[in-house]
């Protein structure tokens, strides 16, 4: 009975394995998110705009999807927005900077900062 | 007093088929990362399964691969009488040992599919965490599929099987010290 089960499971798993191996090959990423506005009269497309950004100066130390390449430096936006409800917050973080991460209010201007922002706010 | 026992050199056949387990393991290995580094990675997620961001889901899913692998060493060091406990090995242990390999692999299987479609191959900070993180993750597979094929061939030396399974589990340590250990603590999220 119990080698049955034992079975059952790897059939179900072998069936799982090849579900994945299918997937990985046809699978294709979501399109890019609509533009959205996160500060009065600034609209920015966060994939576009504030990927750019984020490539330029997050993605060495925050790691290319926010996964982090020197810990503690990960992005996880569900983190990100039950801190930040208010993106006005999370602006000011990166403005003025926080812990061991650099101000960076003297390097961007507050489109870039807001495109990045935004574009953290959308990562999975 | 630990005896040694001292098995002669394998032959020419057991020393081909070893090597072809371990190049089954070395091809899965690198398929892996090769799709993972040409992929185009969109970074989107794809299930949380009752968790409410993708690195809860995925730290603690590898947390439960690690800790039902460990059992499985516990349950292959006690069919290979590496073990005192229990005393006399239960018949279903072997069964036992299935399981937790094929529920190990269950349970790791949407963590590894959302690193290799969503995130790919990261050589960003050579050394650094994700770089090992994406080494061991491929290699966990790359054992894995070597360790399956060892157990369903014939006439292998005795230590190869224990010995794939160790590594196997060394690298899913690797991969959870690389990544889960550093939410579980706080360090990230």
């Amino acid at each position: 009975m119990f080698h049955r089960l034992v079975q059952a499971v790897q059939l179900f798993t072998v069936g799982v394995v090849a579900a994945c191996l299918v997937l990985l090959l046809i699978a294709q990423p979501e399109p890019s998110a609509p533009p959205v506005a996160i500060v009065p009269g600034v609209t920015v497309d966060p994939v576009v705009f504030g990927a750019a950004v984020y490539e330029a100066q997050c993605e060495t130390c925050h790691g290319k999807w926010g996964e982090g390449v020197y810990a503690p430096v990960t992005i996880d936006a569900a983190a990100s927005l039950r801190a930040y409800p208010d993106p006005l917050a999370q602006i000011e973080v990166v403005r003025a900077g926080r812990g061991q991460m650099p101000a960076f209010g003297g390097r961007l201007t507050d489109e870039q900062i807001a495109a990045v922002v935004a574009y953290v706010r959308q990562l999975s | 007093m630990a005896f040694v026992v001292v098995q002669g050199r394998p032959a020419p056949r057991s020393r081909l088929r070893i090597a072809l387990v371990l190049a089954s393991g070395a091809a899965t290995t690198v398929i892996l990362g090769v799709y993972a580094k040409l992929h185009p990675a969109g970074g989107q997620g794809t299930f949380k399964i009752l968790f409410d961001s993708m690195l809860a889901f995925k730290s603690w899913f590898t947390t439960a691969a690690m800790v039902l692998a460990f059992a499985q060493l516990l349950t292959g060091l006690r069919v290979r009488d590496q073990l005192p406990w229990p005393r006399t090995t239960p018949i279903w242990l072997t069964d036992v040992h299935r399981l937790l390999g094929t529920l190990t692999l269950l349970v790791s299987l949407p963590v590894a599919y959302h690193c290799l479609w969503a995130l790919g191959f990261t050589f960003s900070g050579v050394g650094g965490r994700v770089f090992w993180h994406s080494v061991a993750g491929c290699a966990f597979y790359g054992m894995f599929v070597s360790k399956m094929l060892a157990v369903r061939i014939d006439r292998l030396p005795r230590w190869l099987i224990p010995v794939l399974g160790g590594v196997a589990f060394s690298l899913l340590v690797v991969v959870w010290v690389t990544s889960a250990a550093y939410y579980l603590t706080g360090q990230i999220g």
